[in-house]
């Protein structure tokens, strides 16, 4: 029998484990057959074709919300939709804002503006999540969090605060000031000096001038012509080197601002290196989970020549 | 069967090489070498070993420490635990995470640009929309607290 081993006492987790056996069983101590509502489902999960696209998952979408009246940072998950923000109470729109034509004014949201490749914007102010230029755009003070530059897409980088940079399949980006962020992904081609956390070279991509990055990745079919110090720190400057192809300025690399205070180490936290915030984490538009007393900027993007 | 192909000279961790090597089969070397090295064939650098030397060879994968130049007619591979210290120069070459370069990288397998392909199509642009209003159900299953 298993009611072997006998308790003295009980508690009340161990009194709902027993009236939840005691339910499941007859009087002779058999188990009851269950009903076929409470049946287990049938082994294979879904009838459908084996292979075939499974098209809802577990898990809820994520977004890095910064709100563009306060900078406070927090995570929306679920679907994007109008919130509020849990410091300044400010109601944050995240409607897609589209400009196919000339564009003054500002456009505020948490979601997506695009500038089309008609766009242009003329003393416009932008502040978005994600913002996609396949326009001119050299007009605009832009802010966002990720940037994505299309075919023919233009800007000013001085004007210009981002954290992740994505080069799209058929953009050329040759920008005149270096770029910095935190993720960089290409997948056209660019031409700059990049100081980046984290740079990604998809198939037919090609990043070429100086590179430095703590994480390189290139992927088979992708080019690479490139002055390159990729790698920790730790491993790229011995003794406080500096590698032999630096070119970079050394205010990059001073640890300005602010850090959160349940970040670790500062001294390992790649972040802390980019005069940014730690606002950062692998995986592009992931993390920063937790909600940091944030400023005016977004994070570790780009400086003027 | 050709022979050649099976053939495979492996260097192991103990042994140390000063001059240079040139062989035409593949070759895995886990030692230490201070040396050039030609190979007509595919070079494995294992993660212990330690080159000090320029390196010519058809395709390269390298686990280990490289101090020099690698060139290589086909491929380069560069592993999570490699660190190189020189220039590079191939056809193609793969990158993984982890991966310690300083150096020059002469790598553009798609010529001078990349080949128009598809616009990618980063979102897809809506009219604006007017955000809808809805309200967050505390205590859902996804909610988070
Ligand atoms: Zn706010």
């Amino acid at each position: 029998m298993p009611g072997s081993s006998r308790t003295s006492m009980i508690d009340g987790f161990t009194s709902v484990q027993m009236v939840r056996r005691a339910a499941k069983r007859n009087r002779n101590g058999a188990p009851v057959p269950r009903d076929d509502a409470e049946a287990t489902p049938a082994a294979e999960p879904f009838a459908g074709k084996i292979g075939a696209k499974v098209t809802q998952t577990a898990l809820p979408d994520r977004y890095d919300i910064v709100c563009y009246e306060c900078g406070y940072a927090f995570v929306l998950t679920g679907h994007l939709r109008r919130t509020i923000c849990p410091k300044c109470r400010a109601q944050l729109e995240a409607g897609a804002t589209v400009a196919a034509k000339e564009y003054s004014g500002a456009a505020r949201t948490i979601g997506t503006v695009h500038v089309k490749p008609a766009g242009v914007l003329k003393d416009a102010v932008v502040t978005a999540r994600i913002l996609i230029v396949e326009g001119d755009a050299t007009g605009g003070t832009l802010r966002c969090q990720q940037l994505q530059i299309g075919k023919g897409g233009r800007l000013a980088l001085d004007r210009t605060t981002f954290r992740d940079l994505l080069i799209a399949g058929t953009a050329e980006f040759k920008p005149d000031a270096p770029v910095k962020c935190r993720a960089l992904e290409v997948k056209g081609t660019i031409d700059a000096d990049i100081l980046a956390e984290r740079v990604i070279v998809r198939a037919g991509g090609l990043a070429s001038g100086n590179l430095r990055a703590e994480r390189l990745v290139v992927d088979d079919g992708g080019g690479l012509k490139a002055t390159v110090c990729a790698g920790k720190k730790t491993e790229t400057e011995p003794n406080g080197e500096k590698p032999r192809n630096e070119r970079h300025d050394d205010k990059t690399r001073t640890g300005q601002g602010p850090r959160s205070h349940h970040q670790g180490n500062p001294g390992q936290h790649p972040g802390a290196a980019r005069g940014g915030r730690d606002r950062t984490r692998p995986g592009p538009l992931r993390g920063s989970g937790s909600h940091r007393p944030d400023q005016e900027e977004h994070g570790p993007a780009t400086a003027a020549v | 069967m050709n022979m050649k192909s099976d053939t495979k000279t492996i260097i192991a961790e103990d042994v140390e090489i000063t001059g240079a090597i040139k062989c035409a089969s593949d070759i895995q070397i886990d030692g230490k070498l201070n040396g050039d090295m030609t190979c007509g064939n595919n070079v494995v650098v294992g993660a212990t070993a330690n080159i000090k030397g320029s390196l010519m060879v058809e395709s390269i994968s390298v686990l280990g420490a490289v101090n020099g130049n690698i060139t290589a007619k086909d491929r380069i591979e560069l592993k999570t635990t490699a660190k190189v210290n020189g220039d590079i120069k191939a056809k193609r070459l793969t990158v993984e995470d982890g991966v310690t370069f300083i150096g020059k990288s002469e790598v553009n397998p798609t010529g001078s640009a990349p080949a128009a392909r598809a616009p990618e199509s980063p979102a897809t642009a809506l009219p604006y929309q007017p955000p809808t209003v809805e309200e967050k159900k505390p205590g859902g299953m996804f909610g988070r607290k």
